[in-house]
């Protein structure tokens, strides 16, 4: 349940729904790895410079988390 | 649970300030509450007086002065960093003449950054505080507004490109001093303000996806 409303369960999608919604998933998933690859470039920039092991990385995964006006 | 102390200790004997952001959206309102968390406990600008991104991001000070976890500074931050990212998304826009990204402006909810004593270099999105419609991203000045970046141009890989090369020509001007780099590749969502034509054209768009997932799903075109 997010903001109030519910959510209608998978099974209850249409075919051309699940369609749809797989095909958002794949597009997040790729921007996901996308990113995971470039965060990595970042990190290993800092572990080239021999600054790794004195380095504190915070992770953060998430957005917009408290944000009622923005999912 | 990780003492802010922690952090002081790692930059014990060094008043260094530098920072860097890049962040394609400065309004959400976890980030800004870590970023509080970790920045504004540093003893300097009273950031809880001024419920403000901008003043959150400029309210710097290196090394923490504070004792606070960073849970409880969380916890304190979050609803000025809530409240502030709820009215910050829809500020009136207005043009900025001297086109420059940490010039003195106030738009808005968003209190200004005066110059020099924010983050030392910026590269994204002013989320919040520029037109929703037709974004600028800054690299200090304007990089790119939409439409006139390159077909090509991609920003997760551009924002990762600018982050190493900022961090190793900060690291090798001062390979012994400390520096803060707020590093937020992301999605961009969609605007919370709409254009007049802005429903229209996100119906469209989702008829569009339908009909197009039907025609694919149909079995008379599955030959």
């Amino acid at each position: 349940m997010y903001a109030g409303a519910s959510l209608p369960r998978w099974d209850s999608l249409s075919v051309i729904q699940k369609k749809l919604y797989a095909r958002q998933a794949e597009g997040l998933a790729a921007y996901a790895a996308y990113t995971d690859h470039e965060i990595g470039r970042v990190i290993q920039a800092v572990e080239d410079m021999g600054k790794l092991d004195n380095t504190l990385i915070i992770y953060m995964c998430g957005d917009n988390g408290t944000s009622s006006k923005a999912p | 649970m990780m003492r802010v102390t922690a952090f002081r200790a790692r930059s014990a004997g060094s008043s260094r300030r530098r920072r860097w952001i890049a962040s394609p959206r400065r309004d959400c309102a976890t980030r800004s509450s870590l970023l509080c968390a970790l920045l504004a406990d540093a003893g300097g600008a009273n950031h809880r007086a001024q419920p403000s991104l901008v003043g959150t991001a400029s309210a710097v000070s290196w090394p923490p002065a504070s004792r606070a976890t960073i849970p409880s500074s969380v916890r304190r931050t979050a609803p000025s960093a809530r409240s502030c990212a709820a009215t910050a998304m829809t500020p009136p826009v207005r043009k900025e003449p001297q086109h420059s990204g940490l010039s003195r402006k106030r738009v808005g909810a968003v209190r200004p950054m005066a110059v020099g004593v924010g983050f030392d270099y910026f590269y994204g999105f002013m989320g919040g505080e520029s037109d929703q419609c037709t974004l600028t991203c800054f690299a200090i000045i304007p990089r790119f507004s939409r439409g006139s970046a390159s077909p090509v141009t991609n920003l997760i890989t551009d924002m990762a490109d600018d982050a190493i090369r900022h961090i190793s020509a900060v690291n090798a001007s001062a390979p012994n001093k400390p520096f803060f780099c707020y590093y937020v590749p992301g999605a961009t969502i969609r605007r919370t303000t709409q254009p007049r034509n802005g429903s229209r054209s996100s119906k469209a768009s989702l008829t569009w996806a339908m009909k197009s997932c039907a025609r694919k799903s149909s079995p008379t075109r599955s030959g």
